[in-house]
């Protein structure tokens, strides 16, 4: 991707509250920039309450209403209607949530608006615990994963909700998982949720410093990493079509890789490894 | 920065305030937060590194790339100005220590060099905007004097070439075949070097010891680079101008007349004229067949040239000599001896029962000096002269640097042209704060994996009997590909990395780089994803 | 202008059709279901342009309406019970961010154990939330409250809350009044908010706020609720010029005389008035006072209606577990200051449907003597 064709006109502010290096901040900004001026983002509770500043300040150029936990896709459903009602067809009307408010919490109103086709996007960017409230699993934690409510690692019989599947399963018009690290593919996507009419779910494997126990500056490096070994796959699922992966590596690396560099595996032993390492090529064979 | 004032909204209800916010966080100045900050630091290219000329490469292939053939051009020729002479004869030193070997197959450096320097043929220099009272006498007028002679000019400075032959160019006319450097190349080259003006020719004037001296209280300075016109013989052998030639000389009258050379020859030595001899022999009719002292893989020679002398199925008789040698009916009858060792330049070798015949014996086992010079403050040297045989690409170096030595010498600005270069600061002195990057220091995220480009030559049959070019002029859109696998490293060429991955928007990239410290959390993002190593994070006091 | 023989829910469907709004979020609970049911036909037969949001949670019928209403559109909602309950975070929401969205609610017990039929409990548990509240006796008055509540709501952007009991109005026939849609439209003109989600005037909505700054928002709530008693009289001056029917805070039925007051709130008054007819029948100065309002909460005119009355009972049909019947609790906060301190008899009524009849009320009246006020009475 040439980033000089990007555009420069930005609809984030600059002095937001992220932690340095967030994953998310990048996300918002890119998104923004695709989703461009008219689009309204919708927030639960999640780091980006946070991160868009408060009162009466506003990191975001585009208009922005903060919600409720459990609700942001409802909330999300109703000023779409709104927006028809009023014969405005032409507003992109964006959920922006994190892992527990739609994995979780978000999850039935989330399953709602998928159900009633609701012509939203619904974009979760997934750093995989609760981060905002200090690092507490939430159903996107990975087996192994270390959290505040996990002290001795998320146990291995768990494992992280399949998110994209539970969507895929409300057929809605599009589905997609991207990363920052990949903008391409994040860039083509969002483009293409933003053109398609009807409930678009785009699920965001976003770093988090602090809650990952990664330097900052290796923010987008893990991400790759989590993609190059097959632990997140960049994939999409359009309509009546199937489901397909849109990047693969060369070579998959070993998951051991992107657990190296990530505090939160530290205490991982070469067994526990090993049988993640084993899911994660089971997995894989159902999508190459 | 504009100050922001915080806004609250204000309700026309009978509300005072409404939970709407209006204001930028911009007010926040979160660039307190951190502990290290980035910086942006230019770096040293391996290829440049590696280059006796410096070239910024990667510089000069942004800007080809941006479309901009004239300052692509500018770049490359202000260091050296004989980028299409080069672009065909240099050994790509760059091209070895090109990051990108390691990982895909080096850039084609070379193929991009000469692209343009085809390019720059046409375009005219512009004239120096000075004129200095100062006079620099430069002897010999060889790829060394006319760099030398192009520094010194571009400066304001009056040059005067003596040149012993009827004609400039030295070497690169008669000393390299034409298939690998055709002449009008060169001719053009050295023209547009001419027209800068403050250069005055004297040709055939040869300049030994004796007539240095009245030079030498005429000019400010003297720069000598007459090359090594001596050629070294072996022992048993002694040239007769029949039999038994000199390949340089040989070399010298194929490229400026047309004679005839025909049957079997023999050329002794490994060395590029060995090569070229036997190349340009074998375009004359002849059958030649190498005889080297050591292993082919031990030659001095090019390595592309001796493969190419293999494709063309010239014959190399390995660990050989002539141990003896008789001549019979027009033919000289050698008996070989094969080396068993050599050492200190003493060879011990077997004698065998081999017994060729040929019709001449062409020695090409190295050049000397002529004369040796004075020591003397008004006296520089360089080139061969100087340095022994090396490139042609070292040649031209070495006029550069020497052109400097005497700008300074007489009391000129000698950084005056450096500073003037916008692109980079390069000279020797420079280079040492420099950081060269190693391919480490490449984000190879932002580089799949791709072919390097192929370099279409003449087929065997098309080129062996004639001196027609061997090499191909690939297409733009073949060297704007390759252009583009250039990894830049050290050298930003405004891929905007930096700026579009930074989280904060604190990046901006226009003609530099800068960074918004009022608002950088420091989190260290752009310096990891820069493709080429370019920003570092230092500590924030 | 034409009078029609209409359920309850069918009267609220009604007025709700003629306010006109854009979106209406809902899912379905007894004894609301037949609004919605009602609406939902409109919207599909084109009669009322909405988007009816079949929602698939009250949480999210709240929610929707919360984003509906912040993209500044009129905003309709209705729910029940546990309906309420389960809307309760998203109330407390659109209060805050002053949304003038009209939720109707059909009172109705909570569980457990199951119940479906009417109390107070689900609104008066939601009373400190920042809605207004209106409690309605008749079918008239449901079409007519929820007219005014859109009115009320969309000038003091605060959220009403309007009450009906579940089944005895809801399911009842009445004889409603129904006004042309140019009177409606008179009286309740299109909804334009100043600050709404916005592309063209981007703003963000509800970002955190630090204690300072959310005390003097909360501060403004309660200033406004203030302010809201000359709002509801402008709105009734100007409901009875369009409509020609006079409605106040609360409604004085014979309480200028009384000795004792019944104080009451919804459909119970309908029982109450026959029983307080037989007792003024019977020489008893029996009176009511029926509270229309009770958010805001309207102390002074109370106090003022039972300044001749001797004593007087309430008849909860909700109570705070622990301390006393809801209406209770506030009544008697209304006479702290006042010099004369009627007797106030906390009885808790009915809960969960029980039956009322005349009688009771009328053998309450005879009986206040045996009375205890000291206590929560229970039937």
């Amino acid at each position: 991707m040439d980033f000089r064709e990007v555009t420069k006109v930005e609809y984030l502010n600059q002095g937001d509250f992220a932690c340095p290096g967030c994953g998310a901040g990048l996300s918002m900004r890119h998104a923004l920039k695709i989703l461009g001026e008219k689009t309204v983002i919708v927030m639960p509770a999640c780091c980006w309450s946070i991160i868009a500043g408060g009162l009466p300040t506003t990191a975001l150029q585009v208009p922005l209403i903060h919600v409720p936990f459990a609700v942001s896709a409802a909330v999300a459903s109703g000023i779409k209607n709104a927006y028809l009602a009023e014969g405005k067809d032409d507003i992109n009307v964006v959920v922006w949530a994190g892992d527990g408010g739609t994995f979780d919490i978000g999850l039935q109103a989330l399953s709602g608006a998928a159900e009633r086709r609701e012509d939203i996007l619904y974009v979760c960017y997934d750093n995989e615990a609760y981060m905002n409230t200090g690092i507490q699993k939430s159903s996107a934690t990975p087996p192994g994963a270390w959290t505040t409510t996990t002290p001795l690692g998320n146990p291995l019989e768990y494992e992280k909700k399949d998110i994209f599947n539970i969507v895929v399963s409300h057929n809605p018009a599009y589905v997609a998982t991207a990363c920052i690290a990949y903008p391409d593919d994040f860039y083509k996507k969002f483009e293409k949720a933003k053109n398609i009419k009807g409930f678009k779910f785009i699920h965001l494997l976003s770093s988090c410093p602090p809650g990952w126990k990664v330097d900052s500056q290796d923010s987008l490096k893990v991400m790759r990493l989590a993609v190059e070994s097959g632990v997140f796959l960049l994939m999409e699922k359009e309509g009546e079509l199937e489901t397909k992966l849109t990047y693969i590596p060369d070579k998959f690396i070993p998951v051991k890789e992107y657990f190296k560099i990530q505090g939160r595996y530290r205490h991982l032993d070469d067994e526990f490894i090993k049988k993640i390492q084993e899911r994660i090529d089971k997995r894989l064979k159902k999508y190459l | 920065m504009e100050t922001i004032e915080y806004q609250d909204v204000v309700s026309t209800y009978d509300i005072e305030k409404l939970p709407i916010s209006i204001t930028t966080t911009e007010v926040n100045l979160t660039g307190s937060w951190k502990f290290f900050k980035p910086e942006f630091k230019e770096k040293i290219s391996p290829c440049s590194a590696a280059c006796p000329s410096n070239i910024n490469i990667p510089k000069y292939i942004f800007y080809l790339l941006k479309n901009d053939i004239e300052k692509a051009v500018e770049i490359l020729r202000s260091e050296n100005p004989f980028p299409a002479t080069c672009g065909r004869v240099c050994p790509h030193f760059c091209q070895y220590s090109c990051n990108r070997g390691e990982y895909d197959g080096e850039i084609q450096i070379r193929e991009i060099e000469k692209f343009l320097g085809d390019f720059a043929l046409n375009f005219p220099y512009k004239k120096p905007e000075i004129k200095l009272n100062k006079k620099v006498a430069i002897i010999g007028g060889g790829p060394a004097g006319l760099s030398c002679a192009y520094f010194l000019a571009k400066n304001g400075v009056n040059v005067t070439i003596f040149e012993k032959e009827n004609f400039l160019g030295g070497l690169l006319i008669y000393g390299i075949p034409s298939y690998r450097l055709p002449k009008n190349i060169v001719t053009k080259e050295i023209q547009n070097i001419l027209d800068i003006g403050n250069i005055e020719v004297k040709l055939n004037s040869k300049i030994d010891r004796e007539n240095l001296k009245e030079i030498c209280n005429n000019f400010d300075s003297v720069f000598v680079s007459v090359g090594l016109g001596k050629t070294i013989i072996p022992e048993n052998l002694k040239i007769d101008k029949k039999f038994i030639l000199s390949g340089y000389e040989l070399l010298k009258e194929i490229n400026l007349k047309d004679i005839e050379i025909k049957g079997n020859v023999a050329i002794i030595g490994g060395g590029n004229v060995a090569i070229d001899v036997a190349r340009s022999v074998l375009r004359k009719g002849a059958t030649p067949t190498i005889i080297y002292r050591r292993t082919i893989n031990e030659m001095p020679a090019f390595p592309d040239e001796v493969e190419e002398a293999i494709e063309e199925k010239i014959k190399i008789i390995e660990k050989r000599i002539i141990i003896s040698k008789k001549i019979e009916n027009d033919e000289v009858i050698v008996r070989l001896g094969e080396v068993k060792n050599i050492k200190n330049g003493i060879v011990e070798y077997e004698k065998t029962d081999e017994i060729l015949k040929f019709n001449k014996i062409i020695v090409a086992t190295g050049q000397d000096k002529e004369f040796e010079i004075e020591n003397s403050e008004k006296i520089f040297s360089g080139g061969d002269f100087e340095y022994g045989a090396r490139t042609v690409t070292d040649a031209i170096a070495s006029g550069k640097l020497n052109a400097f030595k005497i700008m300074e010498k007489l009391g000129l600005e000698s950084n005056h042209y450096y500073n003037k270069d916008e692109n980079f600061v390069r000279s020797r002195k420079d280079f040492d704060k420099f950081e060269i990057i190693p391919f480490e220091k490449i984000n190879l995220f932002y580089f799949p994996k791709s072919e390097s480009l192929k370099i279409e030559k003449l087929s065997i049959e098309e080129r062996i009997n004639n001196f027609k070019e061997i090499n191909k002029k690939p297409s733009l859109d073949s060297i704007l590909k390759e252009a583009k696998r250039c990894f830049s490293c050290g050298v930003c060429n405004l891929c905007k990395t930096c700026w579009f991955n930074c989280p904060d928007i604190c990046v901006s990239v226009t003609d530099s780089v800068d960074f918004d410290y009022d608002h950088c959390k420091g989190c260290g993002v752009c310096s990891a994803e820069c493709p080429r190593g370019l920003i570092e994070m230092v500590e924030d006091k | 202008m034409k009078k029609e023989m209409l359920l309850g829910s069918e009267a609220i469907a009604e007025a709700v059709k003629m306010a006109k709004p854009k979106v209406i979020p809902a899912y379905p609970i007894t004894p609301q279901t037949h609004i919605i049911e009602v609406l939902s036909e409109m919207v599909d037969k084109g009669e009322l342009k909405a988007k009816f949001i079949r929602v698939e949670s009250e949480l999210s019928a709240a929610a929707a309406a919360l984003g509906a209403s912040s993209a500044g559109v009129r905003t309709f909602t209705a729910t029940a019970s546990h309906g309420l309950a389960l809307m309760h975070e998203i109330l407390h929401w659109i209060v805050g961010a002053r949304l003038p969205i009209v939720l109707l609610n059909g009172n109705r017990a909570i569980g457990s154990p199951w119940n479906i039929w009417t109390d107070q409990t689900d609104s008066m548990t939601q009373r400190d939330l920042g809605w207004l509240q209106l409690y309605c006796e008749t079918a008239q008055e449901a079409f007519d409250s929820i007219l005014q509540a859109f009115y009320v709501a969309e000038k003091l952007l605060l959220p009403f809350m309007v009450m009906i009991d579940g089944f005895i109005l809801s399911h009842t026939l009445e004889q409603v009044v129904l006004p042309s849609q140019e009177d409606v439209d008179t009286f309740l003109p299109e909804y334009k908010p100043e600050y709404f989600l916005n592309v063209d005037n981007p703003m963000t909505f509800g970002a955190a706020a630090k204690g300072d700054l959310f005390y003097s928002l909360r501060k403004d709530i309660q200033k406004s609720f203030e302010r809201s008693f000359d709002v509801i009289e402008e709105c009734h001056r100007k409901f009875n010029l369009i409509f020609k029917r006079n409605y106040n805070l609360i409604e004085n039925i014979l309480t200028e005389d009384a000795e004792i007051v019944f104080v009451v709130a919804g459909a119970l008054t309908g029982t109450v008035r026959v029983a307080v007819e037989q007792l003024r029948e019977k020489g008893i100065k029996a009176g009511i006072l029926k509270i229309r309002y009770f958010r805001p909460f309207p102390k002074k005119e109370i106090v003022e209606s039972l300044k001749n009355a001797n004593k007087i009972i309430v008849l909860n049909k909700s109570l705070s577990f622990g301390t006393s019947g809801t209406i209770t609790q506030e009544l008697k906060d209304s006479f702290y200051y006042s010099e004369k301190k009627p007797d106030i008899y906390d009885y808790i009524i009915s809960l969960g449907g029980k039956d009322v009849f005349v009688e009771d009320i009328i053998n309450l009246a005879e009986n206040i003597d045996n009375l205890d006020k000291y206590k929560i009475l229970w039937r």
